[in-house]
């Protein structure tokens, strides 16, 4: 159960990612969505022919240096806020829907108390 | 060079917004209609239930007062149902042979309690007493509606906090005497403007409408 939600968080968000080195933004988004696809596939018992392939989903903007000694690139913000916001979206409307059928059980022998 | 839109491009604009705003609209209409019908707040929708037990029945017809099963009502936060026992009070002697009195035999020979659908059910975030209501002169009928006229239970309100909210509790226009509590078909006399003003001072009623008092 517990390594279930570990795959799954991975191919939705691979920390292992976050290592490696910076790519181009397009090539970037595609790989997500490719992965992300994948993901949802597995979730739902589809085949996924092979492996996926550990890439980055974390970028730092191509061809934007930094100083040298600053903290490298962390998750993309866009990407990340994509995800909540998905997240969040769906979490609302969780709550749309009927309230649902509740039982009520008395007793046999009402305790004298 | 040549004119891009034609002359009718003009109606096609104009009807186009006609029916965006239309379309939102009867979007949202028929949203919230969805939302307060009956299919969503379960108003005037008896559900199934092990016994098609009647109020009706049991209230009109034999004038069996609302506390015989309804125990709690005065001293609990909860009305109570009535233990197997109390049918049995009477259905070991009368239909006490009838298919449709099954379940309370079987409940009662194997000790396993009749499973009823609940049929008031504010969510669990809600806390209601019942007693403080019944106690300060608000009637069962306030809330529940004719029970004594419904040969399934169903309920006549949403229970929803803007309808709990909205019931009059100005100068005690829904407060009654004691023993217009338990009366189902009790109505309110012409001078209920005065003697409601009044309950409300004798009783010491408090209109809580803070958040805490129901979300706790």
């Amino acid at each position: 159960m517990k390594d279930d939600t570990k795959t799954l968080m991975s191919a939705l968000i691979p920390l292992e990612s976050l290592l490696d080195k910076p790519r181009g933004r397009e090539s970037i988004s595609k790989h997500c969505a490719r992965s992300w696809r994948r993901g949802v596939g597995r979730c739902f018992g589809g085949r996924s022919r092979k492996p996926p392939r550990r890439k980055s989903c974390v970028s730092n903007r191509a061809g934007v240096s930094r100083p040298f000694g600053q903290i490298p690139q962390g998750v993309d913000r866009r990407n990340l806020l994509k995800v909540m916001a998905a997240s969040l979206a769906m979490a609302g409307a969780a709550a749309c829907t009927k309230q649902p059928k509740e039982l009520i059980v008395p007793y046999v022998r009402q305790p004298r108390t | 060079m040549a004119q891009l839109f034609r002359p009718s491009s003009n109606t096609i604009a104009k009807v186009s917004i006609v029916l965006v705003v239309t379309l939102a609209a009867s979007t949202l209409a028929v949203g919230y209609m969805v939302d307060r019908g009956s299919w969503i707040t379960s108003v005037r929708d008896a559900p199934e239930q092990p016994i098609p037990f009647s109020h009706k029945h049991h209230v009109k017809d034999d004038g069996i007062d609302c506390r015989y099963c309804h125990t709690g009502v005065e001293t609990s936060h909860f009305a109570g149902l009535p233990a197997t026992e109390t049918c049995m009070t009477c259905h070991s002697q009368i239909w006490n042979n009838t298919a449709i009195t099954q379940p309370i035999r079987d409940s009662w020979a194997s000790g396993k309690s009749i499973q009823w659908t609940r049929v008031h059910d504010l969510p669990d975030f809600v806390f209601f007493n019942h007693s403080i209501h019944v106690n300060k002169g608000i009637g069962c009928s306030t809330c529940h509606g004719q029970v004594n006229e419904m040969p399934l239970m169903y309920k006549v309100n949403t229970l929803y906090m803007n309808w709990c909210i909205k019931l009059p509790s100005g100068p005690g226009a829904i407060h009654s005497a004691a023993f217009g509590v338990f009366n189902i078909d009790y109505k309110y006399p012409p001078n209920q403007a005065e003697l409601g003003a009044q309950l409300v001072k004798d009783y010491h009623v408090q209109s809580l409408t803070d958040c805490v008092t129901c979300h706790r």
